[in-house]
């Protein structure tokens, strides 16, 4: 029988959990809860019932992975990201922190990440609108 | 390293020999004792209540698993035991006597359950080994309820010869007992016909002038016939891989031998295989395990079966024996040097194995997550809906627990319950593609807690990563705990009405297990229990991400966190923010492990996140095997110190290492409830100590504190955790930061620990390591001084370039025991007033300081 040599297995590398969607369009506004939403910071719960909305389209689905996305406006990260759940080509990042978005800061996308790459929408921050 | 023997002066005195080494522990009722440690053809003496009740037995070859010596009468709790051997003229003191114990201080619910081994079993075969036995006590092996094999006082492991041979489809169990007290059986396992045909056996290497030689590549329960130059030695059963096979005379170099294998004689003999013989000149020395100050015996990895070792320390012969495990006659000293050799029959091995000893070299113990004591039953679970922010999640999992007997909705264990309920792990997975169940990827955890006595639960919460509520980040984690603690108000009412579970389950010993957003959300869970009954009291979280679900600081039971060092998802290693945090509640570690990835802890989840294309950028990661070794060594280390009292502390403190792990790559801090802490550089500046006293930093040295976190001030972008460290600096060999006590501590079976790692300096990484020292200074002002490498060595930065730029600073705790600074006979350890930390390498390379403290030894 002919000796085979060993060849190591290609390590599974299918999935490019860094991969981003572009984002195609972006569209900014007041977001009202009822009932108040909950958010949770250090731990400790409290509800809103306000927040500014900024509401991406996206050329695909965000991987689902250990870190979430993250939409930077300026340098105030926006950490929520939530899908539409009829139309998943919809995401809604929330700040619950509104003053701290200032007027013309650079949007951009990226990973949860230290040192993450920001992929730059091409969008700026404008209250109640985003001006490409 | 690899010395000639002829260059050293050895002083191979043959009077001295090793006590031979006896099994412990010794049970009650056990008919036999097995003994190791000893030189081939040696006679051995049993005493048993100061009687000799065993004298000259002819033991014959130690390889594999030593000499069974059956006993006269079987043993009574509370006898001491010991053992001896002669060779040629010389005795060997008695080894340590060992008492006899009843089996049931051990193993309250009964003897362990037997593992039949190597499997699977074959049509035909004929020989099987029984593992996980009590020495002495009886087993014997069952074929569709037959008895088709037993033996009486066995060994550990122990072969059983089968007659008649399997049968294809046979269910074959092993079974034990020990005083009348029967184990539960073993795993059933089918027998199966084999391949055919049989390979060629094979022969591990075969030197001149030995008398035993190992067979290879023989089938499960295979026979084999072996001939020496063409002349039949004869046929013999095995239990299957290697089998090991005494010969006479001692073989010479033109000895040519043959084996062929069987199994179903109509099926016709094997091919033949073919070993040759080695010249002597070609015995390699053996391998040795590194050895500690104090050893009193010397662990090989690797040595030839059958051989003599013999080991001199500082050129004096301090044992003789064999392998695995050779006793010395006397504990050694401090630095010494090691020599080990190795000698097969006529065959002297022309080199040594030469080491020194040092101060700290944790030996490697048992297996933490080898105890397999209970079946395993299984059940899964899906009762009830509950709501959180709007989402609806179903109640559901699956348990693994300790059963009458394997497989699902089996009867929990009766005589376990009878002790009283059983502690609770429950495991949380984290986020992932939900196509996949990750919650059955733990299965292998679960198993090996329940086989121990654990009721393990994996909650499925596939439906929290779909992504509408994935993308909450923080709120999906809240919502995670949330759900996670619903399952276990459901356990409360399985265990309030049965029928498995009724008055099982302890929520008093409740521990937590969570793997990415899963390990975050344990923390959370911690955080957030209200149920009644339910004490959280460990949790390990493996791999988290920080989001702020949680107050960030755990608080309240033991912690432990996982930081795959090749993490190519949670790339910020956030397990160390929760570490530094953490209040040691009982103890809390941290294990950086190179060369591991996120996602293979985790058997569902099958992406290489170390592995990114486009562009290609790879770490070099351990296999996934080795990814669970880890998980399973530690995480049954922990649970069971935490939750079952168990004995397994020595595995948290680097005291001891697992085997089977790869613990090369496990670099471990921890940190104990209620030691003295020196300093922990937190709320104070760099010129005064934890404890208010003036600190002095002497020749050259430059020390400042520095967040240990990614935050503005930090002494670089390289410090992943957080909290406030000391960097220090010296450009000269005589840099010196001196830390004051108090008060004196008398460091007499005491230790100084100390967390320190080479600081990372983008973009390079030394090609050597660098380090540091640690002095003690008594009240004359006499400073002994033990440097770094000699308590294991500072480990160098996990090189992440080829990945990103995430290379970083982490942490581990060295000890510095108390006999590592008494070779300086003029230091007073009973008045030590400063405690030092030197950096004397001149390189002007940082070093990170944090958490220096006084423990006991």
């Amino acid at each position: 029988m002919a000796l085979d040599s060993a060849h190591p297995e290609a390590r599974r590398h299918d999935r490019d959990i860094w991969r981003l969607p572009k984002v195609v369009d972006l569209e900014v506004g007041v977001r009202h809860f009822e009932p108040p939403r909950r958010v949770t910071e250090e731990g400790k719960d409290r509800f809103v019932d306000e927040a500014v909305e900024i509401a991406i389209r996206v050329s695909e689905p965000f991987e689902t992975r250990a870190l979430n996305p993250v939409l930077w406006v300026g340098e105030e990260p926006l950490t929520v990201a939530e899908p539409e759940p009829d139309a998943p080509d919809v995401v809604r990042f929330y700040s619950f922190a509104p003053e701290a978005l200032q007027t013309g800061a650079p949007i951009a996308l990226a990973w949860n990440a230290t040192g993450a790459e920001r992929m730059e929408t091409g969008f700026r921050f404008e209250r109640g609108e985003a001006r490409a | 390293m690899e010395v000639p023997r002829n260059k050293l002066e050895l002083r191979d005195d043959p009077t001295v020999l090793s006590p031979p080494i006896l099994t412990q522990p010794l049970y009650a009722c056990a008919k036999a004792v097995n003994v190791t440690g000893y030189v081939p053809g040696a006679t051995l003496d049993i005493e048993v209540a100061g009687a000799v009740v065993v004298a000259g037995f002819a033991a014959g070859s130690p390889a594999p698993f030593g000499a069974i010596i059956h006993l006269p009468a079987p043993l009574v709790a509370g006898q001491a035991v010991r053992a001896r051997q002669s060779y040629g003229s010389a005795t060997s003191p008695w080894a340590a006597a060992a008492t006899v114990v009843d089996h049931t201080v051990d193993y309250p619910a009964g003897p362990p359950r037997p593992e039949l081994f190597p499997t699977p079993l074959y049509n035909c075969g004929v020989r099987t080994g029984v593992g996980n036995l009590l020495v002495g006590c009886d087993t014997w092996i069952t074929a569709d309820g037959a008895t088709a094999g037993s033996v009486a006082g066995a060994n550990n492991p122990q072969g059983v010869n089968v007659a008649p041979a399997y049968s294809t489809n046979q269910t074959v169990r092993a079974w034990a007992q020990l005083c009348d007290d029967p184990s539960p059986p073993s795993q059933k396992h089918q027998v199966q016909p084999p391949p055919l045909p049989l390979p060629a056996p094979g022969f591990d290497p075969i030197y001149q002038g030995g008398t035993q030689l190992v067979v290879n590549s023989i089938a499960d329960g295979a026979h084999f016939t072996l001939s020496r130059n063409g002349i039949a030695v004869g046929t013999l059963s095995c239990w299957g891989g290697k089998c090991i096979v005494g010969l006479s005379p001692a073989f010479v170099t033109t000895d040519t031998l043959t084996a062929t294998q069987e199994l179903c004689p109509g099926d016709g003999p094997s091919p033949p295989g073919t070993g040759q013989v080695l010249p002597c000149s070609s015995l390699p020395a053996p391998q040795v395990a590194p050895v500690q100050d104090g050893a009193t015996q010397v662990t090989l990895t690797a040595f030839v079966l059958g051989s003599e070792i013999k080991v001199f320390v500082n050129n004096v012969k301090t044992g003789d024996g064999s392998g695995p495990v050779v006793a010395l006659i006397g504990p050694v000293p401090h630095g010494a040097t090691v020599d080990v050799w190795q000698i097969l029959g006529t065959c002297q091995g022309s080199t040594v194995q030469q080491l020194t000893s040092h101060c700290v070299a944790p030996p490697t113990g048992g297996d933490p997550s080898a105890v397999d004591l209970f079946p395993v039953g299984t059940h899964d679970y899906d009762d009830g809906q509950v709501s959180f922010d709007g989402f609806t999640y179903n109640v559901r999992g699956s348990i693994y627990y300790p059963a009458d007997d394997d497989g699902a909705d089996q009867p929990f264990n009766t005589r376990l319950a009878r002790l009283g309920p059983a502690p609770l792990v429950v495991c949380v997975h984290g986020a992932h593609d939900p196509a996949f169940p990750s919650y059955r990827g733990y299965d292998y955890f679960q198993a090996a807690l329940a086989r121990m006595g654990f009721v393990v639960v994996s909650v499925d919460e596939n439906q929290t990563n779909e992504k509408p509520d994935w993308g909450g980040w923080t709120q999906n984690i809240v919502r995670r705990a949330e759900l996670g603690l619903a399952s276990i108000a459901y356990l409360q009412t399985l265990n309030a009405n049965g029928p498995i579970f009724k008055g099982a389950i302890d929520f008093s010993r409740t521990g937590l297990m969570g793997h990415s957003r899963g390990a975050e959300c344990v923390i959370a869970m911690a955080e957030r229990n209200t149920l009644a009954g339910v004490a959280i009291r460990s949790v390990l979280s493996l791999a988290p991400v920080n989001s702020g679900a949680t107050s960030g600081r755990p608080k309240g039971y033991a912690f432990m966190t996982f930081l795959p060092a090749a993490d190519g998802d949670v790339v910020d290693n956030n397990g160390a923010q929760f570490y530094d945090q953490a209040t040691p509640d009982s103890i809390k570690v941290q294990l950086y492990i190179d060369h591991a990835n996120h996602n293979f802890f985790n058997r569902q989840w099958f992406n290489d996140d170390a592995h990114r294309t486009n562009p290609l950028r790879v770490l070099p990661i351990m296999s996934r095997p080795d990814h669970e070794r880890i998980l399973l060594a530690y995480g049954c280390a922990f649970f069971r110190f935490i939750l079952q009292n168990g004995a397994t502390l020595p595995y948290l403190i680097d005291q001891l290492l697992p085997a089977g792990a790869l613990t090369d790559n496990v670099h471990m801090a921890y940190a104990v409830q209620g030691l003295r802490v020196v300093d922990d550089y937190e709320n104070h500046p760099i010129t005064v100590d934890s404890e208010g006293q003036a600190t002095a930093q002497l020749g050259g040295i430059t020390a400042g504190d520095y967040p240990f976190a990614q935050a503005g001030g930090a002494f670089n972008s390289s410090f992943f955790g957080n909290t406030t460290g000391n960097v220090m600096t010296a450009h000269e060999r005589a840099g010196d930061f001196r830390e004051p006590l108090k008060s004196p501590v008398d460091l007499r079976r005491m230790e100084v620990r100390v967390r320190a790692a080479e600081v990372y300096q983008a973009p390079n990484i030394p090609a050597t390591a660098t380090g540091f020292r640690v002095g003690v200074e008594d009240g004359t002002g006499t400073i002994a001084w033990v440097d770094v490498d000699d308590v294991g060595g500072l480990s160098r930065p996990f090189d992440r370039r080829a990945f990103d730029a995430l290379t970083k600073t982490m942490l581990s705790t060295f000890r510095f025991p108390d006999h590592c600074f008494g070779a300086n006979s003029k230091l007073d350890l009973a008045h030590i007033v400063a405690i030092h930390l030197g950096l004397d390498r001149g390189d002007g390379r940082p070093i990170a300081f944090d958490d220096l403290q006084i423990a006991p030894a």
